[in-house]
């Protein structure tokens, strides 16, 4: 639109913009896409003003979880202290030294995240934080549509149905983890909670195909929402469905 | 803050909970782990269906429940269960073929997906492991059910021992091409025949350039056409080699083969590329050759234990010796014949693993004794009973060096040698003797002078056993070591009890002591008391009768050539005229008697020693009360003999 702009985007961000923002059929099935279980350990839960100390992802292709794809990433963040989240994820500071610097994760996090659909529970929380890094330091936005599981899990587990209580909120991990009878793995470090974040994905995947009588899943099937920054990068409220706060 | 790899150490501690993952080494598991997958199926998915072809992975069941169906033409039928831990798939895969059953998750499951050209190295290089997942995963039944596995071998009766036979057979692999001893038809027959004399090989192939066979020169040839026709030996092997070789092609059936070389009357066989002699030669078997390689043959086994070095190959020998014990047995051989070919077996088994254990004495730094000893085999495996690994019973005797003191250095020595072999035979299954009969216990190892001294002392006593140990010690047998040591001691066994009437007498009445096994209306007499009520006690009430009756005759007739009561009951048929009637029936009852436990035990798993009278046919049923009249026959016989009726003064 602005020449100004085109000229200035780097191919990187132009590959990740041309391969994501399109969108994907309504039809296609489900063992066709590529998901990516995505999880980011922060320095807090201000998107503003807090950090991402940590991320870990795992790819979704033809119904598995492929071990040899996976990636994480240690953040090296210079300006945190110590923080209500440390106590959570036990990330020290100094720990975040030993990681590369922001902008280097996010370069080699982009092509991963090209044309996938984000998978997290409450992953709407981790694409922000994602977003203003990238707002921060490549100047893009996130352009992924992505996939909530626990908005999954409210549809699909008869615990969490919604049930008209003005306070109800969707379910932790921990909870959907207890509802499925999956044990969690190593909770509260970015690869743990990305990966079991996938097994519940696929667990309720298997539930949304049984509620169709077997047919096939196709991406309609699925509660996919376009990532918009209602949480922007100038908005400093906490979010409601707070990840971090055990429950 | 988080290990290197927190999912794939997560994955392989999973992993290596279960075997066969528990035995391969920690890298190797992770190394699994970093390249598997994961896949979540929920209740009623399908892992696979029935006539699927199997990828490329292994799949272990990290969580749920995987139920195996087979469908036939009318129904589907639930053939196996599948819990956490288990592995998925390994038979299609190791196999090649089809998935023959479906498998359904019937709880939310999740499955490794793990790659199975690395398992399938692991398992080859892992004795132990290879050796658990043959047993467990997909032959035989698995640990606690019941359920036969998919995709077993028939396990229906072989109808003959020839196919008892070529069900395990093996088809004919050659070895390696560099092995086969071969000539130009220009060669002289001097050089031929330095060439079969260096390789110490019966014949000579003749070929052309190709490798294609020509002729064949054997040392019969030889000695025909040079020594006695008094040929020039200058000339080519051309002019005395015979033709035109009989080929067969590499991976045909070795039991085929050796039914060509019967009928057509000729030592050697040669196998070509394709079967003809148009292409080159591979191999050139002897009858004794395609012994080797036949599987489940006898021979074929003390191949396999020759070549053997590990424990766990030890141990999947042994199994194959069993099944091959099941198939002769269920194709109605002798039991008594089976006991001598597994007791072959076995001692060589016994000397193989004495030979490794000096050798990794020696590797120790542990200076060995240069005295002559024997390893001998007493009780059931002196009499060359012992077809399943139930216990060992076995002894050690070294020559004295007439020192008190350096006697008992010998016998640490040897006792330590003795532990090292009894170990190998308990990981190779056997099971260690209740009572202690075994040569690391300092009881059984004994010099040849404390033997015989020991042997000579025939006043037992009622000390009922002191008898027991005198009972077992009469039945030894030399295993290996040094053969006119153990004779030395079987001679004394002769010699004393040959003398004494008092211990013959105590013989004669133990033999009495158990009335045939039949009530007044000629029914068993089952067991009351104990854990096997209901059952009867075949081993008591029928074997041990007949077996001390067969030791007691032959003591007393000093009858000397034969170790199995078998032997002993045809010895005495033999050699005593008045008993010939007597000893064949006992010794075709004590066969059948003797089969029956084996199959039974080979059934439950234990030493067959109870049987269920309800689970015997009728037939069998006729049989047995048939053995116990003669057992009954064998009793009056040694009262008899022994004046038993006669009460001592």
């Amino acid at each position: 639109m602005i020449p100004f702009f085109q000229r200035s985007e780097s191919p990187l961000i132009q590959a990740y913009r041309e391969g994501t923002k399109s969108g994907i059929r309504k039809n296609t099935p489900v063992n066709e896409l590529r998901f990516v279980v995505i999880d980011a350990e922060t320095s807090g839960l201000k998107v503003a003003q807090d950090r991402i100390l940590s991320i870990a992802l795992f790819e979704i292709a033809n119904g598995q979880i492929d071990i040899t794809r996976s990636r994480k990433w240690m953040v090296f963040q210079p300006e945190t202290a110590p923080t209500a989240a440390t106590a959570i994820h036990g990330i020290l500071p100094c720990e975040t030294r030993s990681g590369i610097t922001e902008k280097k994760v996010l370069e080699e996090l982009l092509p991963l995240l090209t044309g996938a659909i984000l998978v997290g529970h409450h992953v709407r929380f981790d694409l922000a934080m994602i977003q203003a890094a990238l707002l921060r330091n490549l100047g893009t936005p996130c352009y992924n549509r992505m996939i909530d599981t626990a908005r999954i899990a409210m549809h699909e587990l008869t615990a969490f149905r919604q049930t008209g209580y003005a306070n109800q909120r969707p379910p932790s991990l921990d909870e959907v983890c207890a509802q499925l009878n999956l044990p969690p793995v190593a909770r509260h470090t970015a690869e743990g909670d990305a990966f079991t974040a996938a097994e519940v994905f696929l667990l309720l995947c298997g539930r949304i195909r049984r509620r169709l009588k077997n047919r096939p899943l196709q991406l309609r099937d699925l509660p996919v929402k376009r990532f918009k920054s209602t949480l922007g990068a100038n908005r400093s409220a906490p979010l409601n469905n707070n990840p971090f706060i055990p429950i | 803050m988080t290990a290197k790899n927190l999912i794939p150490d997560r994955i392989a501690t999973a992993l290596r909970q279960f075997p066969p993952f528990s035995m391969f080494e920690e890298a190797a598991v992770l190394e699994l782990a970093l390249a598997a997958k994961v896949q979540v199926l929920t209740k009623d998915d399908l892992v696979w269906k029935q006539g699927d072809p199997p990828g490329d992975e292994v799949l272990f069941l990290a969580r749920g429940r995987v139920e195996y169906f087979c469908q036939t033409a009318d129904r589907i039928e639930l053939i196996d269960v599948r819990d956490v831990g288990d592995i998925l798939g390994l038979s299609a895969l190791h196999e090649g073929v089809p998935y023959r059953v479906t498998a359904k998750a019937v709880e939310d499951s999740i499955l490794y997906s793990l790659s199975w050209p690395l398992v399938r190295e692991l398992l080859a290089a892992n004795d132990q492991a290879r050796y658990y997942v043959r047993r467990h995963l997909f032959w035989g039944t698995r640990v606690g059910t019941s359920i036969p596995d998919a995709g077993l071998e028939a396990t229906a009766g072989a109808a003959s021992v020839l196919e008892a036979h070529l069900r395990g057979a093996h088809a004919i692999s050659p070895r390696p091409p560099e092995r086969l001893l071969y000539c130009t038809p220009e060669t002289s027959i001097r050089d031929a025949a330095k060439m079969m004399s260096s390789r110490r090989l019966p014949s000579i192939l003749v070929a052309d350039a190709d490798r294609r066979p020509i002729g064949i020169v054997t040392g019969h040839d030889l000695v025909k056409e040079v020594i006695v026709a008094g040929k020039d030996s200058s000339r080519p092997v051309s002019t005395i080699m015979s033709g035109p070789v009989i080929t067969v092609a590499q991976n045909s059936s070795s039991a085929a083969a050796a039914l060509i070389m019967l009928r057509r009357r000729i030592g050697q066989i040669c196998v070509t590329e394709d079967g003809t002699a148009q292409t080159a030669a591979l191999d050139l078997c002897t009858q004794k050759d395609l012994l080797a390689q036949s599987g489940r043959h006898p021979a074929g086994f003390i191949h396999e234990i020759r070549r053997a070095r590990s424990p766990g190959r030890f141990r999947e020998i042994c199994d194959d010796i069993e099944s091959m014990a099941r198939t002769y047995l269920e194709a109605s051989i002798s039991g008594l014949l089976l006991g001598e070919i597994c007791a072959e077996l076995y001692d060589e088994l016994i000397s193989q693993l004495i030979d490794i254990s000096l050798a990794e004495m020696t590797d120790e730094g542990i200076p060995l004794i240069h005295i002559p000893w024997t390893w001998i085999a007493v009780g059931s495996d002196g009499r060359r009973e012992q077809v399943l690994r139930t216990d060992m019973d076995n002894a050690l005797i070294f020559k004295t060096s007439g020192d008190i003191e350096q006697d008992e250095k010998n016998r640490a020595f040897f006792l330590q040698l003795a532990a090292r072999v009894v170990g190998k035979l308990v990981e190779a299954g056997f099971s260690r003797c209740q009572g202690g009969v075994m040569a690391s216990n300092p009881n059984w190892c004994k010099t040849d002078a404390e033997w015989i001294e020991e042997l000579q002392n025939t006043e037992l006593g009622s000390d009922n056993t002191r008898l027991m140990r005198a009972l077992i010690l009469y039945d030894l047998r030399y295993v290996a070591g040094d053969q006119a040591l153990c004779e030395a001691v079987r001679q004394t066994v002769f010699r004393a009890v040959g003398k004494s009437v008092a211990i013959q007498r105590q013989m004669a009445e133990m033999v009495v002591l158990t009335p045939p096994p039949l009530n007044f209306w000629g029914n068993f007499v089952v067991e009351k008391k104990g854990g096997n009520e209901g059952e009867f006690d075949i081993k008591k009430r029928g074997l041990t009768p007949l077996r001390d009756a067969a030791r007691l005759f032959a003591l007393h007739f000093e009858l000397r050539q034969h170790h199995s009561t078998g032997g002993r009951w045809l010895e005495l048929a033999a050699t005593r005229p008045e008993m010939k009637e007597l000893a064949n029936l006992a010794r075709e009852g004590y066969d059948q008697l003797l089969r029956i436990r084996t199959l039974t035990g080979l059934q439950r798993g234990d030493a067959g020693r109870f049987i269920d009278p309800a689970s015997l046919t009728k037939l069998q049923k006729g049989q047995l009360v048939n053995v116990f009249d003669v057992q009954r026959m064998v009793q009056s016989a040694v009262r008899a003999q022994f004046n038993l009726d006669v009460r001592p003064v």
